[in-house]
């Protein structure tokens, strides 16, 4: 696991650090998950295809954690892990495994209501991938 | 640490005057103390990025509670012209009119502590967090969704849910013009299921009592005795809000280029008013608004009925709503600026309107009083009811304050709460929490907030909100 929240007054900041741009996003899908159901079981029962195009990683991002966001709320998907078939700095195609949410399975979170675009960061340092988001709970 | 230029006018204002790129100056309300953590936060430089809008009239205003938020801080008020001045999402907040009402009710807190646990049972049965798996038991098919967009709390009442005089006791009547078109598919999908559910973080439904009253004339016109049981509703548009202000904050920052706005922050993306996208954002919030203003209804509604299973339907009838207001929000209003009416665009986000004596918009049973103001302090020490005046009218187009601020981060407070058992300390204290998360409750801890009082104090003391009464808390619903 290499991402970890860091405080911010009333919300929460992520920060992400990865060996490739892949495993940015993937971490990013797991941290979302930690985030949204906590440790409760997910089963990958299906999956949901994530194909995003931007002008900077940094939108990528924000678009793929808002996708998580969205599937969750408005869908009642739990999310699994993302599985990136390919990730450059403008295009992601993956699929999102997801299981339906239930109420006795996956315990209930502090609601997260947006994916902030404050201080939303997303660059390459060294040899690693090093991303920071805003979440807005 | 801040290098802004700070003179201070009295007791309790504050002006930042115009330097550099700023149209207006800044005018903060705030006693000494409270100044300090202001000048420590980067509130204050955000007060001073609003004063830089195109068509800004007036000072941009800090209430008390002022703290960092996404471009525009929260706790703050800032009016734009109509035709040329600009509407911007941050300047409303992810939350679209986030708001609280409060209900009073026929019951003394001496009789109700038996029957608050049944009571509280009730309430957290049958109004769902509808965060994760908790969805709302109304089934809103697409055309009822777009009428409670447009129509709001009238919705709610001509479905049943509540009385005609409730919407008498509702800013704006619970209803704004508004655009449900404007509102995109993604959050009407978010909304579908999600009305008539509370929220989770610092929402609540709170049942308390009145603990203190400071003018027991206006109190009593408010239905609002020591010891009369009270039920507060806390929160707002749900998903539904939060995806249109996502929405919205993409379209403004592509708006913000297209008409040449400088912007001295990003997340401070606006249009025009009266440009299509100004219109657009303006509808879709108010349809937002809406939304929350009926849930809010639904919400009451489902009090109501918990109370009748306790208590009696009788009991239930006697349950009134004092007042409901927004405190995230943006509306077209009328106010007079140097002697001249003027159609403005006020912006509160983390504050709440506050209409002084004699307002034409007040019910008649207001007319004399103003208008009152709920301000919600946290789940262990006590929330307000003020009344608007025409200092307020005078100086903040009628806004005052709208809460308390977090003094700890989340995290901090998870720590903090970890080895203590925050639901068992409230107990002890004769305050019942009921939560669908453990998590929420340690992240909502009494001590992760400011204390409202001051806050509360310094409005009083300005003069742009009358103290009316103290409520405190003594069961707590919670997502």
């Amino acid at each position: 696991m290499t991402y970890e929240f860091l405080p911010h007054t009333a919300d929460l900041r992520l920060r992400i650090e990865a060996p490739s741009l892949e495993e940015l996003f993937e971490d990013g899908a797991r941290a979302m998950r930690e985030l949204l159901v906590g440790s409760s079981p997910v089963s990958p029962v299906q999956h949901v295809r994530i194909s995003l195009r931007a002008d900077t990683p940094d939108e990528l991002l924000l678009g793929l954690l808002r996708e998580v966001l969205y599937r969750f709320s408005a869908e009642g998907e739990a999310p699994s892990h993302l599985v990136v078939s390919h990730a450059s700095a403008v295009e992601l195609e993956g699929a999102l495994w997801v299981e339906a949410l239930s109420a006795g399975r996956h315990l209930p979170q502090p609601e997260v209501k947006a994916v902030t675009r404050h201080g939303l960061e997303v660059r390459r340092s060294a040899e690693r991938w090093m991303a920071t988001v805003l979440l807005d709970l | 640490m801040s290098d802004i230029r700070v003179e201070r006018l009295d007791e309790y204002r504050w002006s930042v005057p115009r330097f550099g790129g700023m149209r207006t100056d800044g005018l903060i309300f705030s006693d000494s103390t409270l100044m300090r953590d202001i000048e420590g936060d980067q509130a204050l430089s955000q007060v001073v990025n609003v004063a830089h809008l195109p068509g800004i009239v007036g000072p941009s205003i800090a209430m008390p509670d002022i703290h960092w938020g996404y471009g525009f801080p929260i706790g703050g008020v800032a009016a734009f012209d109509e035709r040329n001045g600009v509407i911007s999402p941050g300047g409303v907040g992810y939350d679209i009119n986030c708001g609280v009402r409060l209900l009073t009710s026929p019951l003394h807190v001496t009789g109700v502590r038996s029957r608050l646990e049944r009571l509280l049972d009730h309430l957290f049965r049958h109004i769902p967090s509808g965060v994760g798996a908790a969805r709302s038991d109304l089934k809103l098919s697409a055309d009822q969704l777009e009428a409670v967009l447009s129509q709001g709390a009238s919705w709610a009442i001509a479905e049943g849910y509540g009385h005609e005089a409730d919407l008498e006791a509702t800013e704006a009547r619970g209803t704004l013009p508004a655009d449900p078109d404007a509102v995109s598919a993604r959050a009407k999908q978010r909304g579908l299921r999600q009305l008539g559910t509370v929220g989770s973080g610092n929402h609540f439904v709170e049942v308390g009592h009145v603990a203190e009253v400071f003018d027991p004339d206006a109190a009593s016109l408010l239905g609002l005795e020591v010891g009369t049981v009270t039920f507060f509703i806390h929160s707002g548009s749900r998903g539904l809000g939060y995806q249109v202000c996502d929405d919205y904050l993409d379209v403004m920052v592509q708006a913000a280029r297209d008409y040449d706005i400088d912007l001295p922050d990003k997340q401070l993306c606006c249009a025009p008013i009266e440009s299509p996208e100004g219109k657009r954002y303006l509808g879709a919030m108010s349809a937002a608004a809406n939304y929350a203003f009926a849930n809010r209804q639904l919400m009451s509604h489902y009090v109501r009925r918990s109370v009748a299973s306790v208590f009696g339907p009788e009991v239930a009838e006697g349950i009134n709503l004092v007042y409901d207001v927004a405190h995230n929000i943006a509306k077209i209003e009328q106010h007079e600026v140097d002697g001249r009416r003027r159609n403005l665009c006020v912006h509160r986000k983390g504050a709440t309107r506050a209409l002084p004596p004699h307002h034409p918009e007040l019910p008649a049973r207001f007319r004399d009083l103003g208008q009152p103001v709920l301000i919600p302090g946290d789940m262990g020490r006590y929330s307000y009811v003020l009344l608007g005046t025409a200092t307020a009218s005078a100086e903040t187009f009628a806004s005052t304050c709208h809460g308390a601020g977090r003094r700890m981060s989340r995290t901090q407070a998870k720590r903090v709460a970890r080895h203590r058992n925050i639901a068992q300390e409230l107990a002890d204290r004769g305050i019942l929490v009921r939560a669908a998360s453990r998590r929420t409750v340690d992240e909502e801890m009494p001590e992760a907030y400011k204390d409202v009082r001051q806050v509360v104090d310094v409005v009083h003391g300005a003069g742009i909100g009358r103290k009316v009464a103290r409520l405190e808390p003594i069961g707590v619903v919670k997502g």
